[in-house]
């Protein structure tokens, strides 16, 4: 499984990374530490042919480019729509105004709140 | 019979004249207009009648039924009814230039719903394109259409169909979805066995105010006092009838027509379960309106282009007058009653009165402008203090979680320790941070006159290592010295905005910064100026000054510095301005007021 996580924190990253493999052991793991980068990743990934990211998780703070506007321009960039992974919240976010603002974006699948357990990823993969 | 007329029109007057002083609002019938036919939904309007709440402050209310071809507004501008019950979409008749108020919210947020059938497999606004709508005009539309424009769908793409309100048009398939309050339709359909599917407005951000009580502006004028013991009479009500809603189920069970539509007790309930959770009593006040949602609303009929930007909300909104300055009102009242002798001195009274009332209005009026200033910057500021507590939380849970208590010396122990160690203490700063934010709120206290060069020394000098290790130049020109200020805020502004300069400085190239003062428009300006990598405001700029905020991921920092000058600045009524070029350098402007003496 290949997934992207769009963190700027070095050990949530790290958390992530190993849950993710005491579930799916092969999964090929990259990360971005914003907006920017992320969409440079997957702009790449599809100007290559590389295998899209079945799951895509994105933070909501983060510098230079947060979630949300990395969801405004993802949606925007009809290059990237049609290769379009699975995208998921995941966030130290509980507000319910954050909540109901995901819920507006057609294509996140869900809003999670951190941490990310075992649970949460099957629920993703489940939704997918 | 002329005789007779004689005798009885002065004892006619008398009585006339004793009534409208003795107890005038007995004289007159009350109606209020209910939205819709018999059921719980208007619960809290029988149980004010019925438990007498209108009657003890002598008032003589009848309510009357509603249903689909009654239309609210129309009855209070025909004037057969003095108040109505409706929904928030009664913004876009006072839009349309009907002058209305609004008196009080009871549902703080909307019932309507979507509802489509489940075998049409139309489960999100974009599944309803080129489908059959069941809509009415003065019943959800437009916060559906708001929907639709929220998600991008021009709604002229639905084929709305008038709404027939019975079920069988979306059974036998002759409808796609209908507009529902979800507090009703969804169980009278699963009475029947039905299927459907829900779209509500509140997942696309629509969250609109849901029943609520109206009048005509002048109505409400002329008889505020009555317009108040109304709302408090139903604010009773509806308090009455959530506590004690197998009774009214009972009592709503024996209205005519309820019965007849298939109603049982068991849908009441339900729908008094569904309407508590839209009244939301626990949290909010019953009756409750903020002004500042009605401006949210208005904002979003003016986002979707079903408004003039211009328009503003006016007289739409009734306000209540605090209870003790209505007793001073009713008090006043009296006594100018008693003068009546002297006309001269009632019309100077009065002037007094109204002038004072003006005043009064005004204070209070900005004394709300500020309150809700400070809340929405309180709202925000806890949302960014927890997010930023949380986050470091997290981690700790997680990072001892995958600690391997089995193996201590494994490998991967070390680094999560060192994670541990290093969250933590990040945990530590943000608390640190953050005291510090909330204690810059109360700087101030130690103004005092100050020669702005030696401030400046001083704070040059507990930086001298920094400047000197990354090889700065700094010019200074100070045409002002002498300032009646604060120390420790002069003193925050020169560290931060100098530190700045020197951390977010282009990397080949030494920081170049000059420091000025001058006199400018009857205020002293001080200007700190810089060589170094600049901000992109354009991008960035609303959020320069925002708690944590941070922008350049390479370079450490914690997004509080600027946050916390422009808040001490603004408090002791200053002001800070930003330029900026990428890769040229930025500018920062501070606008002291004019304590100095040169």
């Amino acid at each position: 499984m290949n997934i992207l996580l769009i963190d700027d924190d070095e050990v949530t990253n790290y958390i992530n990374k190993r849950i993710f493999c005491s579930v799916y052991p092969d999964s090929n793991i990259t990360v971005a530490g914003n907006g920017s980068e992320a969409l440079t990743v997957i702009e790449n990934n599809i100007s290559n042919a590389l295998p899209i990211f079945d799951l895509i998780l994105v933070d909501i703070s983060m510098p230079d480019m947060d979630g949300w506007e990395f969801i405004d321009a993802v949606s925007e960039n009809k290059y990237i729509l049609q290769h379009k992974g699975f995208f998921f919240m995941l966030t130290s976010s509980v507000f319910d105004d954050d909540i109901i603002k995901a819920q507006s974006k057609p294509f996140i699948k869900k809003f999670f709140s951190k941490p990310l357990d075992i649970e949460k990823i099957k629920e993703m993969v489940e939704l997918c | 019979m002329h005789l007779k007329n004689k005798i009885l029109a002065p004892i006619l007057l008398l009585t006339f004249v004793f009534s409208t002083f003795s107890n005038a609002k007995a004289q007159d019938s009350i109606f209020i207009q209910l939205k819709w036919r018999h059921q719980f939904q208007f619960a809290g309007y029988y149980a004010a009648v019925n438990k007498g709440y209108f009657k003890e402050l002598g008032l003589n209310v009848y309510l009357r039924e509603g249903g689909p071809h009654v239309i609210s507004v129309n009855e209070i501008e025909k004037g057969r009814a003095q108040y109505a019950v409706s929904s928030s979409e009664i913004i876009s008749d006072y839009i349309s230039g009907k002058p209305l108020s609004v008196i009080t919210v009871f549902f703080q947020h909307s019932p309507y719903v979507l509802l489509t059938s489940s075998n049409s497999n139309i489960k999100r606004p974009s599944d309803l394109i080129d489908k059959r709508v069941m809509a009415a005009n003065d019943q959800g539309w437009t916060q559906i259409k708001a929907v639709f424009l929220k998600e991008g769908i021009d709604p002229s793409l639905l084929k709305v169909q008038q709404h027939q309100w019975g079920f069988k048009h979306l059974e036998n398939g002759e409808a796609d979805a209908m507009s529902a309050y979800s507090s009703f339709e969804p169980f009278m359909l699963d009475k029947i066995g039905i299927h459907y599917n829900i779209i509500k407005p509140v997942d696309y951000g629509v969250d609109f105010y849901g029943d609520l009580l109206f009048s005509s502006q002048d109505y409400v004028k002329n008889n505020a006092e009555e317009v108040e013991e109304v709302r408090d009479a139903l604010i009773k009500g509806w308090e009455y009838a959530f506590s004690h809603r197998e009774e009214m189920a009972n009592y709503i069970m024996s209205l005519p027509g309820v019965q007849e539509r298939g109603i049982d007790k068991s849908i009441l309930l339900k729908e008094a379960e569904e309407l508590y959770n839209l009244t939301q009593p626990d949290l909010i006040a019953i009756g409750h309106m903020n002004i500042g949602r009605w401006q949210a609303i208005l904002n979003t009929y003016k986002e979707l282009g079903l408004a003039p930007t211009d328009i503003t909300l006016g007289n739409f909104i009734f306000t209540t007058t605090p209870d003790e300055y209505r007793h001073k009102f009713k008090n006043a009242f009296y006594i100018s009653l008693g003068l009546l002798i002297s006309i001269l001195f009632v019309l100077i009274y009065n002037y007094q009165l109204k002038k004072e009332v003006r005043n009064q209005t005004q204070k209070i009026q900005t004394t709300t402008d500020e309150l809700m200033l400070s809340n929405a910057e309180l709202e925000k500021f806890a949302y960014v203090a927890s997010h930023n507590l949380r986050a470091p939380v997290v981690n700790i849970i997680s990072l001892l979680s995958l600690y391997n208590k089995e193996n201590p010396s494994a490998k991967d122990n070390l680094y999560i320790i060192d994670k541990l160690d290093s969250t933590t203490k990040n945990l530590h700063n943000t608390l640190k941070d953050l005291i510090q934010v909330v204690s810059s709120k109360s700087v101030g206290m130690d103004t005092q006159e100050l020669n702005i060069e030696q401030v400046y020394e001083e704070v040059k000098e507990s930086i001298s290592e920094l400047i000197i290790r990354t090889e700065t130049t700094i010019y200074t020109h100070f045409e002002v010295k002498e300032i009646y200020y604060s120390q420790k805020v002069l003193n925050s502004i020169f560290i931060n905005l100098l530190t700045n300069s020197i951390k977010y400085k282009r990397p080949e190239t030494p920081a170049i910064i000059e420091v000025s003062t001058r006199f400018k428009n009857n205020k002293i300006e001080l200007r700190i100026t810089d060589n170094g990598l600049g901000i992109n405001l354009k991008k960035h700029g609303e959020k320069l000054f925002g708690l944590f905020q941070r922008f350049n991921p390479n370079i450490e920092g914690s997004g509080i510095g600027l946050h916390i000058v422009k808040k001490q600045v603004e408090t002791l009524g200053g002001e800070i301005k930003v330029e900026s070029t990428v890769n040229v350098g930025t500018t920062f402007y501070i606008y002291i007021n004019s304590l100095a003496k040169v």
